[in-house]
């Protein structure tokens, strides 16, 4: 692996330029983070001092108190493993199956051309306004909440992924044929490589809607997950419970987003 | 000496839903064994498709093309895979063909330890210039040992003075591998620089307009120096002539 030279005899100017950008870093990062915790202090001080009512904003220490408590029952974990299981479970599929029905598009532009106004409606569609069908179909099950986390994803992924396939230079594929490779081949070496930025990218998006779909499936169905948390312990008023279920959600979110960006500079260390 | 390249009274038509093209009308050339010719032509008059008829990449719609021997084709830009390192670049062709022998995995090193790519192999191409680039799709070119080298303005793309030494270097190296080279280009000067002979077509439809054989004086021949010969000068005019650009 190449490493960009480092300069080692860098002007006092150059200096001062670095100095600054790092500084600048530094003070974003700072901020960011003041921003947080000042929220939450604000969130606690208010409830503490009766700005609002803590039975219906609920407040940090009382996520924590409840937090803990789930933590020591061990059903806490059981919750989030639910969701994680069932978020990375439609994600990952949702990809999968969305980048192999964009080759199968690519493949052929005449199924392409066919089933083009059918992906522009189903696009559109809220899907999951089809959770409560997926759920008869299926049953009341782990299997149907995946189902309907997977179908918010896929078809964006087909439009996004065979979007990228299409906007593959001609010229590099005309490289190929010169070679008289195959049509396999101008797939393989080209126009699916070409496009693992583009499909990385899908997975990042395909992350927050993956999450969407899974929590309005557990609304649904579940015994278990963050979802049926929220909605099992909102009807019973439970506040603590919800908000830091919403908290955890927010987590979660991040770190699979990071995850995936690190498997990015990864994959992509070809790119300037 | 039969031709490893001919075209007998070659048409082509290009067919869309808003009509018919006429790309090439009736055009008769043929190209000895280690010849570099050179076809000229105004902007957009058909020469690329010349260079895919013979590539096999399109059939004729008239007429018939032959090709004796393996072909290689470089394109107008580089088109090196940028998440493919120089090395595994340059092996394309040969990976594609399934032909990844020891032997010709050595070839391609030593092309490019030839060609002073040899401390780049394991770089990616943004990390090299325009020249260097071209010349590794050049390596990957010769990678599949072609006996006839289509070039389709390789050099278009690269400043004024990075064309000027790549055309130089490149030339020289087909010269040296000993290949027989058909370049299409708009650039008079290269192409008298390069070539045994110049083929002149006109505008669209593409039809054969003049061939000048190119005959220099010089000592010591290179692509570079071909341009101080005092012949040079009258080529260029006639052909300038003969292309009749009108700029308007």
């Amino acid at each position: 692996m190449f490493h960009k030279p480092i300069q080692k005899n860098i002007s006092k100017e150059q200096a001062a330029f670095l100095n600054r950008m790092q500084k600048r870093k530094v003070t974003v990062h700072f901020i960011q983070w003041a921003i947080l915790i000042a929220f939450f202090l604000l969130w606690e001080t208010a409830a503490r001092l009766g700005w609002i009512d803590p039975f219906i904003f609920s407040q940090p220490s009382r996520m924590l108190a409840a937090g803990l408590k789930m933590a020591q029952d061990g059903s806490l974990w059981m919750h989030i493993g639910t969701t994680l299981w069932e978020t990375v479970a439609g994600f990952l599929l949702g990809t999968i199956i969305g980048t192999l029905a964009a080759v199968l598009l690519w493949w052929n532009s005449m199924i392409s051309d066919i089933a083009e106004p059918y992906l522009v409606v189903l696009n559109s569609l809220p899907k999951t306004a089809l959770a409560p069908i997926i759920i008869v179909w299926m049953g009341n099950n782990q299997g149907s909440i995946i189902t309907v986390a997977l179908l918010t994803s896929v078809i964006v992924t087909i439009m996004s992924v065979l979007n990228g396939f299409l906007q593959v230079d001609q010229e590099k594929i005309k490289l190929i044929q010169i070679f008289g490779g195959t049509k396999l081949q101008v797939l393989s070496k080209v126009v699916f490589p070409a496009n693992i930025p583009c499909i990385l990218n899908a997975l990042k998006i395909n992350v927050g809607l993956s999450f969407v779909g899974v929590i309005v499936g557990e609304f649904l169905v579940a015994q278990s997950g963050l979802g049926f948390l929220i909605i099992y312990v909102g009807q019973n008023f439970k506040l603590d419970w919800v908000m830091l279920s919403v908290v955890i959600l927010a987590i979660l979110a991040a770190t699979m987003y990071e995850g995936i960006s690190l498997l990015e500079k990864k994959f992509l260390k070809w790119q300037m | 000496m039969r031709p490893i390249v001919s075209l007998d009274d070659v048409s082509l038509r290009y067919h869309s839903v808003s009509g018919e093209t006429l790309a090439v009308s009736h055009l008769n050339l043929s190209v000895d064994s280690g010849e570099f010719i050179c076809i000229v032509g105004p902007s957009g008059c058909g020469k690329s498709s010349i260079l895919s008829m013979l590539a096999g990449l399109i059939a004729p719609s008239e007429g018939s093309v032959h090709v004796e021997g393996e072909i290689g084709y470089m394109l107008q830009k580089d088109h090196l895979l940028e998440w493919r390192t120089i090395r595994s670049n340059a092996l394309l062709g040969l990976e594609i063909r399934n032909k990844l022998t020891p032997e010709n995995t050595a070839y391609v090193d030593a092309l490019l330890e030839q060609y002073g790519l040899g401390e780049f192999k394991e770089h990616y191409p943004y990390q090299l210039s325009g020249g260097m680039r071209q010349r590794v799709a050049l390596i990957r070119t010769l990678a599949v040992r072609p006996d006839i080298l289509l070039l389709d303005e390789p050099f278009s793309a690269l400043d004024y003075q990075t064309r000027l030494s790549v055309s130089d270097e490149i030339g020289s190296i087909i010269r040296q591998e000993g290949k027989t080279a058909i370049l299409v280009s708009h650039d008079i000067s290269e192409a008298i620089s390069l070539s045994d002979r110049v083929v002149v077509l006109s505008a669209r439809p593409a039809k054969l307009k003049k061939i000048y054989p190119i005959h220099l004086s010089l000592e010591e021949y290179s692509p570079m120096k071909a341009r101080e010969a005092p012949e040079f000068r009258e080529y260029f005019n006639a052909i300038w002539k003969e292309l009749d650009i009108h700029v308007s």
